[in-house]
């Protein structure tokens, strides 16, 4: 096994067919033991990313390597390190689970003899011990889900490479799925999943790739990208009056980088962004402020504040999510 | 060393069940009533021979009736089992997830092709009890026996590389299962025509049988004999014509042929059997070609990791 920090690598990778793009200049690296999720809208590059990192497509340009393997060049040793998992689940006619498993098993080159054991094991992984002599079409949309997750274990691979696994499942076979996708990291898989649904892969990723119409938007581990993405602090003040004093007051403080006076009813996180209502308003209002700072700091201006004389009744800090990142990033691209 | 990986799981998807059973079983009725309806028609023939010449007369129309019966039967069913094998594979959504495994082109190919033609081996020599019945009649000898088994079992070779060929060109299991009858269509029907008008051709330009030049007519019996042979049908029939005749039944020199020249004769149905090989082996091997996604060629740069250090030596 090589011992590589990352995983995958890929360098000024991309694809054309003609005159289409559909990956551009993709530099990415994906570290040993991440859930590192492709997210974006379909169409953005991420089924042709993975599928040039499972060997089925050719690049037209740059280079790709699985644990140090390139693609283009191993692609069999590629392939003995990686476990794939298509955007659609394969069914063969007139076979039972336990045969699919055995089946590839023995296209993996697992010797007859371990493969019996091997097909006990993972199918109470996914917990389909049930099902063994079921027929593969008889099973359900996400019970096939679990058992072509299972079937990308049969040779132990270091890399799972999981296209949209949870398209088509109703919510409680996604929970499933992805309990199932924690406990394969603890198990010390690296898992690449792609999802256009961002909620399917916020609570489980360790490192997001956003894409979108071939380019790579955003990459990185999730802290980093809520750092690089929110340099400051942002904080939504209420008043109950004298709004228009409170921002001069804040706008004078060092820290404090913007300010912005907003009607009394907005929320944090409300879309799009409301306008700065500055000028001279009375009654109750919402301020604004962008702050580089720690909590120490907020709580010196909330108390300064209220010294001089400001009602201030609500002081909360709006928490970015994936989502607000990906609607940020995304801005003005997504149709 | 293991099993094909292919073979046990076509096999074991094709012999499930009542399925396979039952097709083997029509075939023999049916069979079974096509030897009976030729036996019934040669022994009509035969009224008011003497009876020993009328007995190994209806066992050769039997066994000659059979055999033509059995080849087109070969030619109808042979492309069913492959001409969709790999196309189902990309329908059933399962093509991705086959070839990244560890499985080689080869393996995949040959595993397909295998199964389908254990299954049609099954069926040709299943009806060897039948066939025997010419025994009983005389008539036919031990060695035409074998050699229609072989022109039968090439056949059937041919056949299974036409489908899986296309199989492995297309996309879809319609346009593979056209092109594949088309191609055998062409085999069968197509070659004797093309035989027609090249002897026709030929004989208007001078250069046919009663031409002037002697290399020209040599090549032309070549020429047609090679084009004919192509033709299990044809070659069979041809074969038999020339052992009637006491020709030897593999390679001989012979002036019959050509009267007046002592030309070097190949039997058509060992011509088959050899163009047969040589077209199957150039379909697999193109089929092999088009099943493998990213070939694994070597390029000289850029083969390195940007994390190199951390590559066991000599992996990559």
């Amino acid at each position: 096994m090589s011992t590589a920090q990352y995983i995958v690598e890929t360098r000024h990778l991309g694809k054309k067919y003609g005159n289409f793009v559909a990956l551009h200049d993709l530099n990415i690296n994906v570290e040993r033991g991440a859930i590192h999720g492709f997210i974006g809208p379909n169409g953005a590059g991420k089924t042709t990313a993975m599928r040039i990192l499972s060997t089925l497509l050719e690049p037209t340009e740059g280079e790709a390597w699985v644990s140090g393997y390139p693609v283009m060049q191993a692609p069999h040793d590629v392939r003995r390190r990686i476990g794939y998992m298509p955007d659609f689940f394969g069914v063969y006619d007139n076979m039972k689970v336990w045969e699919y498993l055995d089946f590839f098993g023995a296209a993996y080159n697992v010797p007859a003899s371990r493969r019996k054991g091997m097909v006990d094991d993972l199918l109470a992984l996914v917990d389909l011990g049930a099902k063994k002599e079921s027929f593969v079409e008889e099973l359900s949309r996400g019970m096939k889900q679990r058992l072509c997750l299972a079937r990308t274990l049969v040779h132990e691979p270091d890399l799972l490479i999981l296209d949209e696994p949870a398209s088509g499942l109703d919510p409680h076979a996604r929970i499933e799925l992805r309990e199932l996708l924690k406990e394969l990291r603890a198990l010390g898989k690296t898992i690449v999943v792609s999802s256009h649904i961002l909620t399917e892969l916020a609570e489980m990723c360790t490192h997001v790739a956003i894409l979108e119409r071939g380019k790579l938007l955003v990459n990185g581990s999730v802290e980093e990208i809520f750092r690089a993405m929110q340099p400051a602090r942002e904080i939504y003040m209420r008043v109950l009056d004298r709004a228009s004093d409170a921002a001069e007051m804040l706008r004078k403080l060092p820290d404090v980088l913007a300010v912005s006076l907003l009607p009394a009813g907005f929320r944090a996180g409300q879309l799009p962004v409301a306008r700065d209502v500055s000028g001279q308003i009375a009654g109750p209002a919402v301020i604004q402020l962008r702050v580089n700072g720690d909590d120490a700091l907020l709580s010196n201006i909330l108390e300064y504040l209220v010294r001089q004389g400001i009602p201030v009744f609500g002081f909360d800090e709006a928490m970015s999510d994936l989502e607000d990142i990906f609607l940020r990033t995304t801005k003005g691209l997504v149709q | 060393m293991q099993a094909n990986p292919v073979i046990v799981k076509e096999l074991r998807g094709r012999m499930r069940g009542w399925r396979a059973a039952v097709v083997l079983t029509i075939y023999l009725v049916v069979l079974s009533g096509v030897s009976l309806l030729i036996y019934n028609v040669a022994r009509s023939f035969g009224t008011g021979y003497n009876s020993s010449v009328q007995a190994s007369q209806v066992g050769k129309i039997l066994f000659s009736g059979l055999v033509i019966f059995q080849t087109i039967m070969v030619a109808l069913l042979t492309p069913a089992f492959t001409a969709s094998s790999i196309t189902s594979e990309r329908e059933q959504k399962t093509y991705d997830l086959l070839v990244t495994t560890l499985l080689p082109p080869r393996s995949i190919i040959l595993g397909k092709l295998g199964s389908a033609l254990s299954y049609v081996a099954l069926l040709i020599l299943a009806v060897a009890p039948i066939e025997s019945l010419a025994f009983i009649f005389g008539g036919v000898s031990p060695e035409e026996v074998i050699i229609s088994q072989v022109v039968m079992l090439m056949s059937a070779l041919l056949y299974a590389c036409i489908g899986i060929f296309w199989s492995s060109l297309l996309r879809s299991s319609v346009a593979s299962n056209v092109l594949t009858y088309g191609t055998i269509l062409i085999q069968m029907i197509g070659v004797p025509f093309l035989y027609y008008f090249v002897a026709l051709g030929m004989g208007a330009f001078g250069l046919g049988a009663g031409g002037q030049s002697p290399s020209d007519t040599v090549s032309f019996v070549y020429a047609t004999g090679i084009i004919l042979s192509l033709n299990p049908l044809a070659a069979m029939i041809i074969s038999e014509v020339f052992v009637l005749r006491g020709d030897p039944l593999f390679v001989y020199t012979s002036t019959q042929v050509l009267s007046g020249h002592d030309i070097f004769v190949v039997s058509p149905w060992l011509i088959f059997c050899a163009e047969a090989l040589i077209i199957s082996l150039v379909l697999v091997l193109a089929s092999m070609r088009l099943v493998r996604p990213v070939r694994g060629h070597r390029r000289v740069a850029a083969t390195v990791a940007p994390d190199a250090q951390a590559i066991p030596p000599g992996s990559v």
